[in-house]
């Protein structure tokens, strides 16, 4: 049997069962969209919390004569904001190379692999800043705990409770962060570096 | 672009290209994540039909590009996709006339046979398949006229052999 046969067989394929029709199925993908909307933009909103949080409970403290504002807390907030301002900043990098790639779809293959390319390395780049920056925010964070802890503005049940609360907070992300780079993000930047060479890859 | 007629444009794509999402979502994954694809290209369709542009390139070359990109970038999320969508309350199938085995049978064995192609090969071999000329794949895949040529070439030639080494219908 030739190719042929083979074509024309494949030519008479048709589609059967599809009886949803197709505004449900619109309203369902309109719905999944708005959701993974909601997700990324809360998670964004969440780590804004956190930042004007801290300040906001600082400054009302203060006011409200509850606690001072010492240089030392000054300067700790200020640490900490400059930490989360960071993870904002990268987060909101992150979702406008996942915006491009999503709009690359409707392109060429080369182009939309290019754009997953991108995607993988821009998750690459966050892992591995996260594999120091998480290490140095406790360590910041640590250390402001026991200066604080010698000015006397901390109880030392304090400083070991944040200390270890942090610690195992940052262990955490950091071990998962390692172990999505290592199982998905390099195999996934090998494969879609595979895909793009074969693409270029002259066979004549 | 407009909310109708980006709901237009899907029911459009849905009611007369269902066939490039199906056959796209048979020859990339196995049978049981098909379903699950089919959705995801759906998915992919829908969010990039606002940058689809009539004056670029025909609806069909662009859902072909969707898919085929989708289905290129599956591997990605199939292993954490668990149903992240909700499911079609009825899932559409690919079938041929009614009692032809033989048909049945050699489309069976094509779409093995493409499982065993790289990615990029599947997707020439389905365009070219669905009748799409050298020009039309090039418009897909972003290569030349001529670098299609030569691969389909290869591609064919690599059938006929398989055609001669395993018990094809």
């Amino acid at each position: 049997m030739n190719l042929e046969v083979l074509e024309k067989t494949w030519r008479e394929q048709v589609v059967r069962g599809a009886n949803e029709p197709a505004p449900a199925i619109a309203a369902r993908l309109k719905r999944e969209v708005a959701a993974a909307r909601r997700r990324i933009r809360g998670g964004i909103v969440l780590a804004a919390c956190v930042l004007f949080l801290g300040w906001a409970t600082a400054l009302a403290a203060h006011v409200l004569g509850i606690k001072t504002l010492t240089p030392l807390a000054l300067a700790a907030n200020g640490v900490q904001c400059l930490f989360f301002a960071a993870f904002i900043w990268r987060a909101v990098r992150s979702l406008q190379v996942v915006r491009r790639e999503r709009e690359m779809m409707g392109g060429t293959l080369r182009e939309s692999l290019l754009a997953a390319h991108r995607t993988v390395e821009v998750q690459i780049e966050n892992a591995r800043i996260a594999a120091w920056a998480i290490p140095v925010f406790v360590a910041v964070n640590a250390w402001l705990f026991v200066t604080k802890y010698f000015a006397g503005e901390f109880p030392d049940f304090g400083v070991i409770a944040g200390t270890a609360l942090m610690s195992l907070l940052g262990a955490a992300i950091g071990a998962a962060t390692w172990h999505r780079y290592r199982t998905h993000l390099i195999p996934l930047r090998e494969e879609l570096a595979g895909k793009l060479q074969a693409l270029e890859t002259n066979p004549g | 672009m407009a909310h109708s007629t980006h709901e237009a444009l899907f029911a459009e794509a849905m009611n007369q290209h269902m066939g490039i999402f199906m056959k796209t979502a048979y020859a990339f994954a196995e049978p049981e994540d098909r379903d699950d694809l089919v959705q995801e290209i759906l998915l992919a369709v829908w969010q990039a039909l606002p940058a689809f542009d009539e004056r670029r390139c025909k609806l069909s070359t662009f859902l072909y590009r969707v898919a085929n990109n989708r289905a290129l970038n599956w591997n990605r999320s199939k292993r954490r996709y668990r149903h992240k969508l909700e499911v079609f309350q009825q899932s559409p199938q690919l079938s041929l006339p009614a009692g032809d085995t033989d048909s049945a049978a050699r489309v069976d064995w094509l779409y093995a046979l493409m499982q065993q192609l790289p990615p990029l090969d599947r997707s020439l071999l389905m365009l070219h398949l669905d009748q799409l000329s050298h020009g039309e794949i090039g418009e897909v895949t972003g290569l030349t006229e001529n670098n299609v040529g030569v691969r389909l070439h290869r591609i064919k030639r690599w059938i006929a052999e398989q055609k001669g080494e395993n018990d094809e219908p």
